[in-house]
């Protein structure tokens, strides 16, 4: 299986690169959902968020946030979304791990818009004692957070389903 | 530690006094991860800042840092909690992307089957003359931004170091590089240049046209203190330097001065899209 995004680290795709070091890389999106897309993502290929190293990803959030800063600056862009979809329900397309950096015009067709939903303080609570919860189990096992190669994350055997 | 400022009439910068209550679900010395009250599905959380930051490119570096690795971790536990079909991660800068609170907001929104959010992306065929232009502006901007020379072969026009005379150093293709990594010698213009005096053994035979793309004359001009002022502040005392000086014709060949001045002063600025939020 051959993923686009470890072809463009190899440079066997073409791409438009705005910055690159040992570990990441950021591009121009080849397919950009507006205009000025950048994706910025690990030379390694990881599939979901909870994959990527601390430092690699400190080191993404620095570029993508310079890289905000510079479509405000260059674009004249009064906005920017950044996106990270985990799962293809989430929009993921490619079983590399991305973060979008997307300017916002006033004539794009773009909308992230969602429907906040009324919620009952009990419902609030125990979503908040579930995460405390799994906070408690994962403290306890001394497990760490993030997954290992080979783990049987389940979110990774359906990434695995993405051409 | 870096100060946390905070914004008397922000509601988040409240929320992180205590003065009003939240379902906090973690905290770290620079951020804070509670529940949306009003989630757009189960387990929706939102991670902020302590400090006040209007928009991404306002949080300080150890703020940023501390923040990627809350949204990793509220990731996780929110995968383990829930078990999720999958999650996004948004953000919004300005109200144009969707920012309803002047505060920087970092959403992890858990997704299930039919629940209705809007996170997939679609994919444009590009202009592919426009999307250079895009590439291009955007280049000379990050690399301004990330403090680097990031010259990608293979893109833009390049450059022969035999086209420029000893006094215009052309901008080293470098990739790879880090920021960290040391700098290289930045192309530096004389001032006996712009004063307009060239020495006769630096006249350049080659005839002036356009052989510098857009990102080598960005570099040169970042790195010239000189020419960017006067390019500021006077471009029409620039203008006349360049009518007499081979090396700057060579450098400036085919470009509108007074819209590259123009272009310089201007760019959006980052209070004045803040300002937008504090006006409400």
């Amino acid at each position: 299986m051959t993923c686009p995004l470890c072809q463009i680290v190899k440079k066997e795709i073409k791409a438009l690169p705005l910055y690159e070091d040992e570990q990441i890389m950021a591009v121009m999106h080849p397919f950009p959902a507006s205009l000025g897309h950048v994706i910025v993502f690990p030379k390694n290929h990881v599939q979901i968020l909870t994959m990527v190293d601390d430092p690699i990803l400190i080191k993404m959030h620095e570029v993508v946030q310079k890289i905000s800063s510079s479509v405000f600056d260059a674009l004249g862009s009064q906005g920017t979304n950044i996106l990270i979809q985990n799962g293809e329900l989430a929009g993921q397309t490619l079983a590399h791990f991305v973060i979008n950096v997307l300017p916002r015009s006033v004539n794009d067709t773009l909308n992230f818009e969602w429907q906040p939903k009324q919620t009952p303080q009990e419902e609030l609570d125990a979503i908040l004692k579930s995460y405390a919860e799994t906070q408690q189990k994962l403290i306890a096992a001394q497990s760490v957070v993030t997954p290992k190669e080979g783990d049987t994350n389940y979110m990774l055997k359906q990434l695995k389903r993405i051409p | 530690m870096a100060e946390i400022k905070s914004d008397p009439q922000c509601i988040f910068c409240k929320i992180v006094k205590g003065e009003i209550p939240s379902k906090k679900i973690l905290e770290t010395s620079h951020c804070l991860a509670v529940l949306d009250i009003y989630p757009a599905s189960k387990g929706h959380a939102i991670i902020l800042p302590k400090t006040h930051a209007v928009i991404l490119p306002q949080v300080p570096a150890e703020v940023l840092a501390d923040m990627a690795i809350l949204v990793k971790k509220i990731s996780d536990l929110a995968f383990k909690s829930f078990k999720p079909a999958g999650l996004n991660v948004f953000l919004a800068n300005g109200q144009i992307a969707g920012q309803k609170m002047p505060h920087v907001l970092v959403h992890v929104i858990p997704r299930y089957e039919n629940d209705g959010i809007p996170m997939k992306l679609p994919e444009n065929q590009p202009n592919t003359e426009e999307l250079e232009t895009v590439y291009n502006t955007l280049l000379q901007k990050t690399n301004v931004n990330l403090n680097m020379k990031f010259t990608p072969l293979g893109a833009g026009k390049t450059i022969q170091p035999s086209q420029i005379s000893a006094t215009t150093t052309a901008p080293a293709s470098i990739p790879n590089q880090a920021p960290q990594a040391a700098p290289s010698s930045p192309p530096t213009i004389q001032s006996s240049s712009i004063a307009g005096s060239p020495s006769s053994s630096q006249i350049a035979q080659t005839p002036p046209q356009p052989q510098i793309s857009e990102e080598q004359l960005h570099l040169i001009i970042e790195n010239n203190p000189k020419l960017k002022s006067m390019l500021l502040e006077n471009p029409a005392g620039l203008k006349e330097a360049i009518s007499k000086t081979p090396q700057l014709q060579m450098v400036f060949a085919g470009v509108d001065i007074d819209a590259l001045s123009k272009k310089m002063k201007g760019g959006a600025d980052l209070d004045k899209i803040s300002a937008l939020f504090d006006k409400k």
